[in-house]
């Protein structure tokens, strides 16, 4: 069942009907995470967003707009080194 | 502006039907996707399919997009997509998104919230690609349907 404010969500249309879930996304590694009725989430106190169970034992704030630089930035490098694409 | 790329592969393990493709120019954002299978299943046993990132995207048949707002439908979109992959693009890491269910339901993920969506890097040959990886049930086609912004 979605609830108030919810950040996305899935629809699985059954031959029973239509099965709900909320869903977030985790702002530390972009993976879409599906979330039961009622359960808290942990958030970032840094980014002040929710994060994903592992990211969140993990301890350490690095957004995921971080991650993409480091992704493009090395892509770069190999470029102008005639390694990569 | 938000673009549709649908992709189809016959059902079997380790097969992608859609792969989606930046450049160096952009980051796209997967808004939601679609995913389902288009024959009468042979049992009620689960598929999985994996929705994971990719560094190099194989070898696929390009898809034409389709547009939601007609007056984008001038436009050349930067990011690109391929179906019916005949050689699998290169995973990397965990997916970003799983769906095991069983091959009569259709599974659809969206998001509202800019933070949520599914961002590609802008690097040229990165993308995510949605990759069968267990068939169960399934008969005929997996048909996967994904929204991107540009």
């Amino acid at each position: 069942m979605r609830q108030h404010r919810t950040r996305g969500f899935v629809e699985i249309l059954t031959d029973k009907g239509v099965v709900e879930l909320q869903t977030f996304t985790c702002c530390h590694c972009n993976t879409v995470h599906k979330q039961a009725v009622g359960e808290d989430l942990a958030m970032c106190i840094k980014c002040y967003k929710p994060v994903c169970a592992r990211c969140h034992q993990h301890g350490r704030c690095i957004p995921f707009e971080k991650k993409l630089e480091r992704i493009e930035s090395r892509a770069s490098i190999l470029k102008a080194a005639g390694i990569g694409g | 502006m938000i673009f549709t790329a649908l992709g189809t592969i016959a059902a079997a393990a380790t097969k992608t039907a859609l792969i989606m493709g930046s450049t160096a120019n952009i980051r796209p954002r997967i808004v939601r996707h679609q995913i389902s299978t288009d024959g009468t299943p042979t049992s009620d046993q689960a598929i999985k399919v994996n929705v994971s990132r990719a560094t190099a995207l194989g070898t696929s048949t390009a898809v034409t997009f389709g547009f939601t707002d007609p007056s984008d439908s001038g436009v050349t979109p930067v990011l690109t997509a391929g179906s019916n992959c005949s050689a699998e693009p290169t995973y990397s890491g965990s997916p970003v998104d799983v769906y095991v269910g069983n091959p009569r339901f259709t599974y659809v993920w969206r998001e509202y919230d800019r933070d949520s969506h599914i961002i590609l890097p802008a690097t040229a040959s990165n993308g995510v690609g949605y990759q069968m990886t267990q068939v169960g049930g399934a008969a005929g086609n997996l048909v996967v349907t994904a929204w991107t912004q540009q």
